[in-house]
């Protein structure tokens, strides 16, 4: 099939009204990583997103959420799924509207006007984190809050081949005048200054890193709170932690 | 749907990936009202769309490693999955006879089944003859038709000449133009907006 045909066939390949050969066909051109298909498959896939945005809404009944719940259980139970638990524990994603997404209320914030440039920069942003997020190999680990910051929480997400990360923080206090969050990484066992930071107005804050150790597949991580421009060493109080970090 | 909505989609379906089943009830709260009245539109039967519905989330939780961004939004491919899902369950066997026995009990005394769930049945039909709403207003009724018949009922080009008494080569024809004109219309809406 060439590129013509394929492409005058993307619309009912969506759809999903060809015939099995067809269907086939149009894949093994999409193999090809065709760019102007691949970007007309997007437009199309959007379309139909958007048509069923179109039903009639109904909500479904109150118990299906449960019922999804219990299936995806027994299957991880039942050793059904396709990979299996790993160190991942999402707990704090629903212990409530904190959620909530932790990650989707960062985006979310985002959202408030600004200027264009803001706006274009931060699509990057958004771009790069979930580029990193839906890579396979990825490993995640929470940040825990630690004494008196205990509702403070987080989430990192490294990608060890690259030596990248997004650290995701929620529920820290605002930083008192003159004091900012100082993010440490942990190397040979001493804390290596990754940067600093102050939270947003719903105590939320985003880091991407770029210089970590390609071997090292999860680092530990601590966040301090130090005067502005931060400390060579940490020198005040702990907010997070990875699990296992003992205070410096 | 705006750009940090599918990029909250993709961070969930990269979490449910690594077996996180917080995000799967996440993604469930973000779209499960969406899935199912899709699936209810497809299927016309309050039992079979939950049915459908949980099949449809056990598959996304099954597969969420398929995901490709680079073919679309995690919400495209959620929609995908629930098409197909719907769609396969109105061609299984005895499906259309156990539907007309769902048409049958409407406005019956039926102690087997929910009353208020008969009355949304009824529903059913009356807004399985609407347009999608929205969405396909942009289009002329021919247009309307075969988009209808090939995303609702899952029809082939050939099913939908069969059905439409129009020979093969309109039917290609026309769902080329309908997707391609509510493309254009959408993306206008989006720079309206913009």
């Amino acid at each position: 099939m060439t590129h013509d045909d394929a492409y005058q066939l993307l619309e009912s390949y969506v759809l999903g009204a060809l015939t099995p050969e067809e269907h086939r066909d149009v894949e093994v051109h999409l193999a090809t990583n065709c760019p102007e298909c691949a970007q007309r498959l997007k437009e199309l896939d959007e379309v139909c997103a958007n048509l069923a945005q179109g039903v009639p809404k109904h909500d479904p009944p109150a118990h299906m959420k449960s019922n999804v719940m219990s299936s995806i259980q027994a299957r991880s139970k039942s050793g059904t799924t396709a990979r299996p638990a790993t160190r991942i524990n999402l707990s704090w994603l629903v212990t409530g509207a904190a959620v909530a997404a932790a990650v989707i209320m960062f985006f979310q914030y985002q959202n408030v006007a600004r200027e264009a440039d803001d706006l274009r920069s931060e699509l990057i942003e958004t771009q790069d984190v979930t580029n990193l997020l839906s890579m396979p190999g990825m490993s995640f680990a929470d940040l825990e809050g630690v004494g008196p910051n205990e509702q403070a929480f987080g989430k990192v997400v490294v990608d060890p081949m690259r030596g990248e990360a997004v650290v995701f923080m929620y529920a820290l206090p605002e930083n008192p005048e003159g004091m900012e969050y100082q993010l440490w990484v942990m190397r040979n066992g001493q804390p290596t200054s990754v940067g600093t930071f102050t939270v947003n107005e719903d105590g939320s804050a985003m880091l991407m890193l770029d210089e970590l150790d390609e071997e090292d597949e999860m680092p530990e991580f601590l966040v301090t709170i130090e005067p502005e421009g931060g400390q060579p060493t940490p020198t005040g109080m702990m907010y997070l932690t990875t699990p296992g970090v003992d205070a410096p | 749907m705006t750009d940090s909505d599918a990029a909250a989609d993709a961070v969930l379906l990269a979490l449910i990936r690594d077996r996180d089943e917080a995000a799967l009830g996440m993604l469930y709260d973000r779209h499960g009202r969406l899935l199912y009245s899709l699936i209810r539109r497809i299927v016309g039967d309050v039992t079979d769309a939950e049915e459908v519905t949980q099949d449809a989330f056990v598959r996304i939780w099954d597969q969420a490693a398929t995901f490709d961004r680079s073919r679309g939004t995690a919400l495209g491919w959620m929609v995908a999955i629930a098409r197909r899902l719907a769609i396969d369950k109105t061609r299984s066997r005895g499906y259309s006879a156990r539907s007309k026995e769902v048409e049958l009990k409407n406005g019956h005394d039926n102690p087997g089944h929910n009353p208020s769930a008969h009355q949304e049945d009824a529903l059913i039909d009356k807004e399985q003859r609407q347009t999608v709403g929205h969405a396909l207003s942009v289009l002329d009724q021919p247009h309307r038709d075969v988009i209808d018949l090939a995303y609702f009922e899952g029809l082939s080009h050939s099913g939908i000449a069969e059905r439409l008494q129009i020979p093969l080569g309109t039917v290609k024809t026309r769902i080329r133009n309908a997707m391609s004109a509510l493309r254009d219309h959408m993306t206008g809406h989006r720079e309206s907006d913009s």
